[in-house]
This record gives structure tokens, C-alpha cells and sequence, in this order.
């Protein structure tokens, strides 16, 4: 799969994001995804597998070799060069939007009552 | 208990990810369902048990529903009711007044020739599909 140009659906921008910072098993993913959306984003098992299957398939993740002492049942994922450059570019993407808004000077909606 | 629960919703997922990533998704499930319960108890638990339904209907419903023996008999099912239902309501009253008239008395009236109808589709749909051989791999010796 080629780098997209369209915004990342939440559960593949979260798993990036997650990976970004080393490599993590399943839980740990579902953790940090959580975390970094202060947990307006809850990722489930099946949403969190379903994903991770295609960012393999895309070439986005590869499977890590897990680290010493751990859990042999659990797999590991990391990023791939190719998944780095998707992030970066959603993340510039996202920054262009911020500075955009602050040059229009946009506030947020406040309620009449 | 719960490992047990959820390892029958996995089987309503599609095979390929029950086959890669089954054991990970239930391990990762109690994992959560353990910490959930240790940071907010009773209501964490049924918070994990309502996202996982809803992820099932998401996920598993449509990955189900997509499937050839499935989908087929649900078209059946509609053909025929839209078919023989619109043949009755067309159909001149003269001899038989005792027909159903209404679209609602119609559907009503052949829901169970159409059930029967998927039903037998379903079942020999399942049958072809066992007696398909199993194509061999030829591009590779």
C-alpha cells in the first residue's frame, strides 16, 4: 500500500502513534492509544487485531522480535520505515490544520446559556 | 468464565483473524478486563463487555453477512417475497377474496415459504461448497 495522502482513520493513526514510541505488544498498544486520546478513544481487541492486520498486509508494522524475559505468548510490532513516513505526514498534516485555525483566529464555539 | 464467553464471540469473527491473531485477542481482552475491574470495578467490566458487542456488531456482523452463504439466501428470501408479494397484490380478487390484500398481510402471508426458501438455498449452498475440491497450489512445484 502506497503512503496516503488522506487523513488516517483514528485506529491506524493511534497504532502508529503508539509504535512511534518502540515496539509493544497488543495490550501495550491499546494502552498507549488510549492514553494519548485522554481516553476519548477506547480500542478494542477486534478493532485494535483488525488493524494491526492490515498495517502488516500495507507494510506499515512488522512483526519485532520480542525482548528478552517476556511473555512468549505475546507478539511484538514495530514500525517500518514506510509506517514512519505515513505518521510524519499525518502529523504535518495535522499541524497545518492547527496553524491554520490559529491564523483565522478560531475560538471555540461557547454556548448561548 | 470469561475467557470461555469471549473465545465463543471470536468464533463469530472471520476465520482468517481468529486463525493470526485469536489466542492475542483474548489474551489481550482479559487484560483489560483485569484492569478495568482493578481501576473501576464493576462498571470497567461492563464497560469492556458493551465495547466488545459493539465491536462484534461493527466488525463481525458485516464480515458475516458478506459471506456467500449467508448473503445468498437473504437475497432469496427478498426475491421472493417481492416477487410472489407483488404477483398477489396485483392479482385480480374476483375468486379469491379471502387473499391477503395489504403489503403487511402479504409479507405476513409468505414469510414462511420464504424462510423455506433461504433455509434450503442455505443448506445447498453448504453442501456445494463441501463437495468443491480444494484447488491445488500449481504455480509453485
Amino acid at each position: 500500500m502506497e503512503p496516503t495522502t488522506q487523513p488516517l482513520a483514528p485506529a491506524t493513526f493511534y497504532i502508529l502513534f503508539a509504535l512511534a514510541g518502540g515496539e509493544k505488544h497488543g495490550y501495550a498498544i491499546m494502552r498507549d492509544a488510549r492514553a494519548a486520546s485522554d481516553s476519548a478513544f477506547d480500542l478494542g481487541p477486534a478493532t485494535l487485531y483488525t488493524t494491526i492486520q492490515r498495517l502488516l498486509d500495507a507494510g506499515w508494522i512488522e512483526e519485532a522480535a520480542s525482548p528478552e524475559g517476556a511473555d512468549s505468548r505475546r507478539r511484538y510490532y514495530g514500525l517500518t520505515t514506510s509506517g514512519n513516513g505515513v505518521l510524519q505526514t499525518e502529523l504535518k498534516r495535522m499541524e497545518a490544520i492547527v496553524k491554520r485555525s490559529k491564523a483565522l483566529r478560531l475560538r471555540p464555539v461557547r454556548s448561548a446559556s | 468464565m470469561s475467557a470461555r464467553i469471549y473465545s465463543l464471540l471470536l468464533s463469530l469473527y472471520p476465520a482468517e483473524l481468529r486463525h493470526d491473531f485469536g489466542a492475542e485477542m483474548t489474551q489481550v481482552f482479559l487484560e483489560d478486563l483485569e484492569d478495568s475491574y482493578r481501576n473501576c470495578g464493576f462498571r470497567g467490566v461492563a464497560r469492556v463487555w458493551w465495547r466488545s458487542f459493539q465491536e462484534l456488531l461493527r466488525i463481525a456482523l458485516p464480515a458475516e453477512v458478506s459471506k456467500r452463504e449467508i448473503a445468498v439466501p437473504i437475497i432469496v428470501y427478498f426475491l421472493q417475497e417481492f416477487y410472489m408479494g407483488g404477483l398477489m397484490f396485483l392479482a385480480p380478487r374476483g375468486p379469491h377474496a379471502d387473499m391477503p390484500t395489504s403489503p403487511g398481510q402479504i409479507f405476513g402471508f409468505l414469510f414462511v415459504p420464504g424462510l423455506f426458501s433461504a433455509i434450503i438455498t442455505s443448506v445447498a449452498l453448504r453442501i456445494g461448497n463441501r463437495s468443491i475440491p480444494v484447488p491445488l497450489n500449481l504455480g509453485k512445484q
